[in-house]
C-alpha cells in the first residue's frame, strides 16, 4: 500500500508555499545561537506586497508610534526582530493558507484566520506556562492544519465531505482514520516534508490532535494541541468538522491549564485577532 | 456589538460562533435591533471587562439592551434569540465554556424577566447568525445549511 508521501508525490499539483514563508519559518525556529541565512529585512524586501503589508502593520495605531516607519529596517528597529518576523510570516502565509477548502466547509480566508488564531493561542499558552519556545509555538500553531489543504487531493472530496458532515459521536480524527486509513494530521506532516519544514514542525503538525506521552513527548505538542482548542472555541477556522475533536486531559494538565487561565488566554487571543483583523481592514481600505 | 434600525437589506451578521453566544434583540414596532457576540460568561479582571465589555455576558448583555432602548426599542416588545454555546466533543477536562456562557445568559434573563423567543445552542457545531433589521428574521447556518430561527 502506498504511503501518504508516495501519494502526494504522484499528484500533479500540491498546495505550494512561498519561498519567503519557508525562509521566515527557518529564521523564527532557529536556535538563538544559530545565525545564518538572509536577514529578515532582505527576505521581506524581496516581496513588494509583503513589504507593504509589513510596513502597514508596523505603522498601525495599535503599536502607538507617532512617526511613520518608511522602510523595513526602520520597522525592524521599532518592533524588534521576532515581532517583525511574526508579522511577516502572518502576512506571507495568506496566499498559501487563505484559499477556500470546500471539503471542510471553509470559505476564502477562513482557514488562514484559523491558522492565525491557533498561532496566537499557542504563543500565548507558551508564554503563560513557560513551556516551549513562544516563537516556535507561534509557527507550529500557524501550520498545524495544513493537512486540510491536501486531504481533498488525497481522497475523493465527496467522500471527505460526507465523513465530515455526518452527525456522529465520534471525533473527526477517528472518522477520517476509519474512512481512509489516515487523517489530516498525517497528510499535513507529509505535506510539511515536501515543503522542507523543520522536523519539529512536522511532528507538531502530526501530533496536534493527539500529543504523545512516550519518548516522543514534547511540551510543544501539548501547547499546539491546546492552542488548537482555543482557536476552535473562538470559532476561527471551524467548518463542517465543527468542534468535533478531543481535548486530551493529560496535555492540559501537564501545562497546568485551569479554567481561569483558559478564560484569560481566550480573551488575549480574541483581542489579538480583533487587532489583526482591524489592521487587515485598514490595509484593504487604504490600499 | 452592533445595533441599528431596520431598512431594506439591513443585516447584522456574526460568523463562526464556537463556544461564544450570539444574541439578537429586535423591536417589531420601531424595527430597532442589535446583536452581541460574547465570548465568556464573566471576567475575573475588572479592568479587562471595562476595556472589552462586549466579550463578557455580564457586561455585554446589559450594554446591548441599553443601546437598543436608547435607539427606541421597548423591553416588552423585544424579540430575543440566541445561538452558539458549543462545546468541544467529549470535554473531559470540564472547562464547559459554552455551557457557562449559556447559563449566565439564562440567569441574567431570569433575573430581569426577559423571555427567549428562539434559540439554537449547544452541541459541537460552528454557527453563523444573521439578524435582518427590516423583518426581524433571525437565521442560522450550520454546515452550509441555512435555517430560520425566528419567526418559527
Amino acid at each position: 500500500m502506498a504511503t501518504i508521501e508516495q501519494i502526494l508525490k504522484s499528484l500533479d499539483r500540491l498546495p505550494a508555499i512561498p519561498v519567503s514563508v519557508t525562509q521566515l519559518i527557518s529564521k523564527l525556529c532557529a536556535p538563538d545561537d544559530e545565525v545564518g541565512g538572509d536577514s529578515t529585512t532582505a527576505i521581506v524586501m524581496r516581496d513588494s506586497a509583503l513589504t507593504a503589508d509589513v510596513l502597514r502593520a508596523a505603522n498601525s495605531a495599535a503599536l502607538g508610534f507617532h512617526v511613520e516607519a518608511t522602510s523595513i529596517s526602520e520597522a525592524l528597529s521599532r518592533v524588534g526582530e521576532n515581532h517583525l518576523l511574526k508579522i511577516a510570516l502572518a502576512h506571507a502565509s495568506h496566499s498559501a493558507l487563505g484559499v477556500p477548502i470546500e471539503e471542510y466547509g471553509l470559505e476564502e480566508g477562513d482557514a488562514w484566520l484559523g491558522a492565525l488564531a491557533g498561532a496566537f493561542a499557542a504563543e500565548e499558552i507558551s508564554k503563560a506556562t513557560g513551556q516551549a519556545d513562544p516563537n516556535v509555538a507561534f509557527t507550529a500553531g500557524l501550520l498545524r492544519d495544513i493537512g486540510k489543504l491536501a486531504m481533498g487531493l488525497v481522497v475523493p472530496p465527496y467522500e471527505l465531505i460526507s465523513v465530515l458532515s455526518v452527525d456522529s459521536d465520534e471525533d473527526v480524527i477517528t472518522r477520517e482514520q476509519a474512512a481512509f486509513g489516515f487523517d489530516h494530521t498525517q497528510v499535513g506532516a507529509a505535506l510539511g516534508r515536501s515543503w522542507g519544514l523543520p522536523e519539529t514542525l512536522m511532528h507538531s503538525i502530526r501530533f496536534h490532535h493527539d500529543p504523545p506521552e512516550d519518548d516522543y513527548a514534547d511540551p510543544l505538542y501539548d501547547v499546539v494541541h491546546c492552542g488548537d482548542h482555543l482557536s476552535m472555541l473562538l470559532g476561527y477556522g471551524v467548518g463542517f468538522d465543527g468542534l468535533n475533536y478531543k481535548l486530551h486531559v493529560r496535555a492540559s494538565e501537564k501545562l497546568g491549564l485551569d479554567r481561569p487561565m483558559l478564560e484569560d488566554l481566550l480573551a488575549n487571543v480574541r483581542l489579538r485577532m480583533e487587532e489583526f483583523i482591524e489592521q487587515e481592514n485598514d490595509t484593504r481600505h487604504t490600499a | 456589538m452592533k445595533c441599528g434600525q431596520g431598512e431594506a437589506g439591513g443585516q447584522i451578521v456574526t460568523h463562526a460562533l464556537g463556544s461564544c453566544i450570539g444574541l439578537t434583540v429586535w423591536d417589531p414596532v420601531t424595527k430597532v435591533g442589535g446583536m452581541l457576540h460574547y465570548m465568556l460568561a464573566q471576567s475575573s479582571d475588572r479592568a479587562k471587562a471595562e476595556r472589552s465589555p462586549f466579550m463578557y455576558a455580564t457586561s455585554g448583555i446589559p450594554a446591548l439592551f441599553r443601546e437598543v432602548y436608547r435607539l427606541g426599542g421597548t423591553k416588552e416588545r423585544l424579540i430575543v434569540c440566541a445561538a452558539g454555546g458549543s462545546e468541544i466533543l467529549d470535554d473531559k477536562v470540564g472547562f464547559g465554556i459554552g455551557k457557562r456562557n449559556h447559563t449566565m445568559m439564562r440567569k441574567l434573563f431570569w433575573k430581569n424577566g426577559i423571555a427567549i423567543h428562539a434559540e439554537d445552542t449547544g452541541g459541537c457545531h460552528a454557527r453563523h447568525l444573521t439578524l435582518d433589521l427590516e423583518t426581524g428574521t433571525v437565521s442560522i447556518r450550520i454546515k452550509s445549511e441555512d435555517r430560520i430561527l425566528w419567526p418559527r
